[in-house]
């Protein structure tokens, strides 16, 4: 007799889980599991789904690389764009070396050597008008290096340091504090709105509501996550600043495009993602913890609070984090909500310009490989490592919360409820 | 009999598919640009390819920038743009292309300053502006208004409305950190028409539902609304052209047609329903000069037009002081159908070259060897099928 038809139905009762791993239940029954060998399509087909599913991690890298390669004249602080005032004169596109024409006017000697001398007299022209300095002091200054990125600097015609992102003009203005704390400030202000509310739905869906009514909700608020971003951000510009209106007298500097009604909107792009893997993990909790705790007197309410809800913690976590990663990325909510202005303002009535806001507004203008393009680049490589450390950071406390919640002493009390459950249900049928 | 019928055939088609490609590669314009100047261009196609059935011209916006980077790499016919070309796309063209790009005007167009219908203030000088949109003023009462905060509303800093109130309002000074970027005219417009304390700018072409500000450029000199008139005399302080750059490598016929009917008296009409303002029918002061050789066949010019002692963007572009002298070079009224630069907000170029010429003088030696090169392949195998041909027909 094969040993594993026996044991077979005595570990149905213990698989309510799921899926059990072929490895386990070797271990658990002490057998070997014979598995009939796929044919040759059905081997190159799992082959061609491995390989796919790793290009993702290359596809990853590949845009990093991207990225981080357009970004890299910052990173290296190769960018300058100080205007010394020194000029050339356009008859010394004969008279000066490849190498010395190559210098002033930002080419390789390749491209230099190319040239006509005539062309190369506009150049030098062209470049003398783009290097005359101004009046200001300001104009002698490379505002490229990281002190003028990230730190307040006094600029002309002000009485003290400032930050501030002005990268067009006589003097490009590079201060990305501004930008951060802008997509900072958005985003808290959407997950305050988002979180409870998509946490409160996530929790009544899947324990409170009845079939019914659950049946109803929960295709409503998915359907939400269908809603392209842009229709959300017009609704913010049009509908909601204006709703939001007659709270101007709580600030006297309020404007009616701010990180409020970015942020409100914002929520209702974050609300779903949030909503739909929070769902999924209270719903994943096995009944048996709810049956176990209704069994021993609890209310509903209890049990669901006390019980489900703490045993889905790890999911709900990442369902935040994700929540956090989409709303810093989104983009084309608060481009048209949040007024876009680059402001240091803690008040929320103030509008915020984001960091991705930025870059959708600013980089198709960027002559490419000036500084604006590569400080732009450089924006996007920082939203990278943002959400990548977030993401790290998430799944590290995940893992912890998991296996403090999941725990060897947690699986067996688990088990143990369980046989108790299937040894009453048989005695009392 | 067969493989003869169908190599003609086959020639026939080529023929055919290579005349139809052609015929309506010359039929397609592209242009691509200011979303200023957006609205006009649609409207002048759409005038355009009415008048001129069977030809296409496809109009697109993304800011003057694109525009202009969108004609550096071939991608459009022309470029619409509401500023100057910078130095630096310049420098781009030179080093890509080898030539800059032609400058039109096609229309001229007032930056209006605005405020909210229900706002009182009437005239605000230049200075008075800048420090507005600089933060030195943040309330209505320091300007004789109702004691509330100014909410200032901008354009995106992509805009060439921005750079251009940046040169000319602020003087190269920054926008207040508070002040609201939108991301178009429309936006700023209908922001302000809903904000009791806004002020904002704009062309003039979106004007709906706001309060226009008269300017004046000093506190003694009288104020000018952005009319008609006033643009077009440049005695509106914040008057700009709107132009079209033509792509230096294009040989399409169509393009530069499509640019002369735009300022052509037909084409200037669409200009002035759409909004904007027709270019000067008197170009530089030279009634008193030199009498124009072709003035018969022009209307005559209006008695006592002012003219622009500062034409602003004039400032942002080396002259060499030949603007005052144009007219020793330029004639003086322009022709209904004559289609010239500017001249006074460029030095006086020679009258553009024919296609042909110009032509000629952006193939540079690697693409005349190119074309040569696929002539010859080409000639090549249309021996080769023929022997293959002839072999085919003595086999059998």
């Amino acid at each position: 007799m094969n040993p594993t038809t026996t044991s077979l139905p005595e570990l149905s009762r213990g698989t309510v889980l799921g899926f059990v791993p072929p490895q386990e239940l070797e271990k658990e029954l002490s057998v070997t599991l014979y598995e009939r060998p796929g044919s040759y399509l059905e081997n190159a087909i799992i082959r061609g789904i491995t390989l796919i599913s790793y290009s993702a991690i290359a596809a990853v890298l590949l845009i990093f690389i991207f990225i981080a390669k357009e970004s890299l004249p910052v990173l290296l602080q190769q960018t300058d764009n100080s205007r010394s005032g020194l000029t050339m004169k356009p008859e010394d596109a004969v008279n000066k070396s490849p190498a010395e024409l190559a210098v002033f006017l930002q080419l390789t000697e390749s491209q230099v050597a190319r040239l006509s001398p005539d062309v190369l007299q506009q150049l030098i022209v062209s470049r003398n008008e783009e290097l005359k300095a101004g009046n200001s002091p300001d104009s002698k200054l490379n505002t490229t290096t990281w002190g003028m990125m990230f730190l307040p600097y006094q600029w002309e015609g002000y009485n003290m340091p400032v930050f501030i992102w002005q990268p067009i003009g006589n003097i490009e203005k590079y201060n990305v504090i501004p930008l951060i704390f802008g997509s900072l400030k958005i985003t808290f202000i959407a997950l305050l709105f988002a979180m409870p509310l998509s946490l409160m739905a996530a929790t009544y869906v899947s324990q409170l509501a009845r079939p019914e009514t659950r049946e109803v909700i929960k295709p409503f608020i998915e359907l939400l996550a269908g809603v392209p971003s842009v229709v959300l951000g017009f609704l913010g510009l049009t509908g909601l600043s204006v709703l939001l209106g007659p709270l101007h007298i709580f600030d006297s500097h309020y404007t009616p495009l701010n990180a409020l009604v970015a942020g409100m909107a914002l929520a209702l792009a974050v609300i779903p993602v949030i909503f739909t893997i929070a769902e999924d993990a209270i719903t994943a909790v096995p009944v048996t913890h709810k049956r176990a705790a209704l069994a021993i007197g609890a209310t509903n309410w209890h049990a669901t609070m006390r019980v489900v809800v703490p045993a889905a913690m790890p999911g709900i976590f990442a369902a935040v984090v994700l929540g956090f990663a989409r709303a810093i990325g989104e983009t084309m909510v608060v481009l048209l909500a949040s007024g876009n202005a680059a402001t240091l303002d803690l008040s929320i009535f103030q509008s915020a310009r984001t960091l991705t806001a930025t870059i959708a507004a600013e980089l198709n203008e960027a002559a490419q490989d000036s500084a604006h393009y590569h400080i732009l680049f450089f924006i996007g490589t920082m939203l990278f490592f943002i959400t990548f450390l977030g993401n790290i950071l998430a799944d590290i406390i995940l893992q912890r919360l998991k296996s403090r919640l999941e725990g060897s002493t947690a699986a067996e009390a688990h088990r143990l409820a369980e046989q108790a459950e299937t040894q009453l249900g048989s005695s009392v049928v | 009999m067969f493989p003869i019928q169908s190599v003609a055939a086959k020639a026939v088609v080529l023929l055919l598919v290579t005349a139809t490609g052609l015929a309506a590669q010359d039929q397609n314009v592209t242009i691509k640009g200011s979303d200023t100047m957006l609205v006009m261009n649609q409207q002048l196609a759409q005038e355009y390819m009415k008048e001129f059935p069977g030809t296409n011209i496809q109009v697109s916006g993304g800011g003057s920038g694109v525009g202009i980077a969108a004609l550096r790499d071939n991608t459009t016919d022309i470029a619409a743009a509401s500023r100057l070309i910078k130095p630096k796309e310049v420098q781009d063209f030179l080093v890509n292309v080898g030539s800059e790009p032609s400058r039109f005007s096609a229309a001229l167009d007032g930056i209006a300053i605005f405020v909210n219908t229900g706002n009182p203030i009437q005239e605000l000088t230049i200075d008075q502006l800048g420090k507005i949109f600089h933060g030195d003023y943040t309330n209505w009462n320091q300007l004789g208004g109702p004691d509330e905060e100014i909410d200032v509303y901008s354009r995106e800093n992509t805009s060439g409305t921005y750079s251009y109130v940046k040169d000319e309002v602020l003087k190269g000074a920054d926008y207040t950190t508070r002040a609201q970027t939108l991301p178009g005219t429309a936006a700023v417009y209908d922001a302000v028409s809903k904000d009791p304390k806004g002020i904002g700018y704009g062309g003039i072409g979106y004007n709906k539902g706001v309060k226009l500000v008269s300017i004046k450029s000093d506190p003694s000199s009288p104020s000018w609304l952005p009319t008609e008139e006033n643009v077009e005399s440049q005695v509106y302080p914040l008057s700009r052209s709107l132009n079209y750059y033509l792509n230096p490598r294009t040989t399409n016929q169509q393009a530069m047609k499509f640019i002369q009917w735009v300022a052509s008296p037909a084409g200037q009409d669409v200009v002035v329903k759409s909004g904007y303002f027709g270019l000067p029918k008197v170009v530089a002061k030279a009634d008193e000069k030199t009498t124009a050789p072709d003035s018969t066949s022009a209307p005559p010019p209006p008695p006592a037009r002012p003219v622009a002692a500062n034409p602003s963007q004039t400032s942002t572009k080396p002259t060499s002081g030949e603007t005052a002298s144009s007219p020793a070079t330029a004639p003086a009224v322009i022709a209904p159908t004559a289609l010239m630069p500017d001249p006074q907000l460029e030095p006086p170029a020679p009258p553009p070259l024919s296609l042909s010429e110009r032509e000629a003088r952006v193939l540079v030696r690697e693409e005349a060897v190119a074309l040569r090169e696929a002539k010859v392949a080409e000639r090549e195998e249309k021996l080769e099928a023929e022997l293959a041909f002839l072999k085919t027909t003595k086999s059998k």
